[in-house]
């Protein structure tokens, strides 16, 4: 019964994994940090798979779970990282897909979200994923007419962050 | 916005290496290192301190203290009952700790559980303030030992203000110290929840 339970999580998550890797990449600055955080959300899943109902899709079950462990369960690594530190790490992949120009853009970005709350990473990353208003504010715990504007002031921020 | 409309459009085509399922066998079986866990444990270890204090002072550390029978009574009776309420309520707060849960709900969870276990110290700590006072104007009222025998004499008001002021100063001191501790480890531990929940909270003012 267990080993049936441990592959078919093992399976799903295998499949649906970027989940988890572009939340990553938005909570943490190096690899190393990213991998303890992969790890740290696989952990929570598997402890949590138990009482997933598959009334729910997998992947929209996990967005809760890997969003609340990177803003609330997750200790940040003692590793001190200064902000010039952080590295290009996701970018180093798969770079040959961009031109040169998007490129330096996606990296702006990035390093401007890293600039934003936990709470603001959570609501662009739920935009990124398309979401609408009813899921992030089910995912959130707010009203949607709060998340709309929490989103609003985060784009708001980016933009700021981007335009001095 | 521009740049994050590049960033929508390039979202899903900027993919990590894939983690084997291999990988993913040996992670289930690793211990989490949430923060949760280590609230969790601090808390028990709170919680056990509690019980065992109550359990293991006796009433032969009251007659040392030579304290009236319903202070001893009501010390040992308070502490036990303070200890299993609060077990109780730690238990089932910390039931309703859910991954699953929104953010918010989670967040509100978390900071519920540790606020019970934060009520018990700061109750317990309290407790043991009165009774360091009500031990001292005893002493100083009564100053005998065991056998009755006068342990020190005093001779004069100035006396007893000097010592009852030591006293209560190395007391606060002490359970200064306790708090200083106590709220610096927690204080690290909390800070990211506290702040999200904070921000989380602020919206829906």
């Amino acid at each position: 019964m267990k080993k049936e339970l441990e592959h078919s999580f093992v399976t799903q998550l295998e499949k649906h994994q970027n989940i988890i890797h572009k939340i990553c990449r938005l909570y943490t600055n190096n690899q190393d940090a990213h991998n303890d955080l992969f790890q740290e959300v696989t952990i929570q899943l598997w402890r949590a798979f138990p009482k997933f109902r598959g009334d729910a899709k997998f992947s929209t079950w996990m967005y809760r779970i890997a969003l609340n462990t990177a803003i609330t369960l997750y200790r940040k690594s003692k590793r001190r990282i200064q902000t010039n530190d952080i590295d290009d790490f996701h970018f180093k992949i798969k770079s040959e897909e961009y031109d040169d120009t998007e490129e330096e853009q996606l990296k702006l970005m990035y390093s401007a979200i890293k600039q934003l709350s936990d709470i603001e990473k959570a609501l662009i990353f739920l935009y990124l994923e398309e979401k609408n208003y009813r899921e992030i504010s089910e995912t959130m715990g707010i009203s949607e007419v709060n998340a709309r504007v929490k989103m609003n002031r985060a784009k708001g921020k980016l933009k700021k962050i981007l335009n001095p | 916005m521009e740049e994050l409309d590049i960033l929508k459009k390039n979202w899903n085509k900027d993919i990590h290496p894939k983690v084997s399922a291999e990988s993913i066998y040996k992670m289930i079986l690793k211990k989490s290192s949430s923060t949760v866990k280590w609230i969790f444990i601090i808390s028990v270890i709170e919680l056990g301190i509690g019980l065992i204090t109550g359990v293991f002072i006796t009433p032969q550390d009251y007659n040392d203290l030579n304290l009236p029978s319903w202070i001893e009574h009501f010390v040992t009776i308070s502490s036990l009952l303070i200890v299993f309420i609060y077990s109780f309520k730690f238990y089932k707060n910390y039931k309703t700790i859910n991954t699953s849960s929104s953010i918010k709900v989670l967040l509100n969870n978390i900071i519920k559980t540790r606020k019970t276990v934060k009520q018990f110290v700061l109750i317990n700590l309290s407790l043991m303030a009165i009774l360091i006072i009500i031990a001292l104007s005893y002493t100083l009222t009564s100053p005998t030992g065991i056998n009755n025998e006068i342990v020190f004499e005093l001779i004069n008001l100035k006396d007893y203000l000097v010592l009852g002021i030591i006293i209560l100063i190395s007391t606060a001191i002490c359970i200064g110290i306790c708090l200083f501790i106590y709220f610096l480890l927690y204080g690290i531990l909390m800070r990211k929840l506290n702040k999200n929940y904070e921000e989380l909270k602020q919206l829906d003012l």
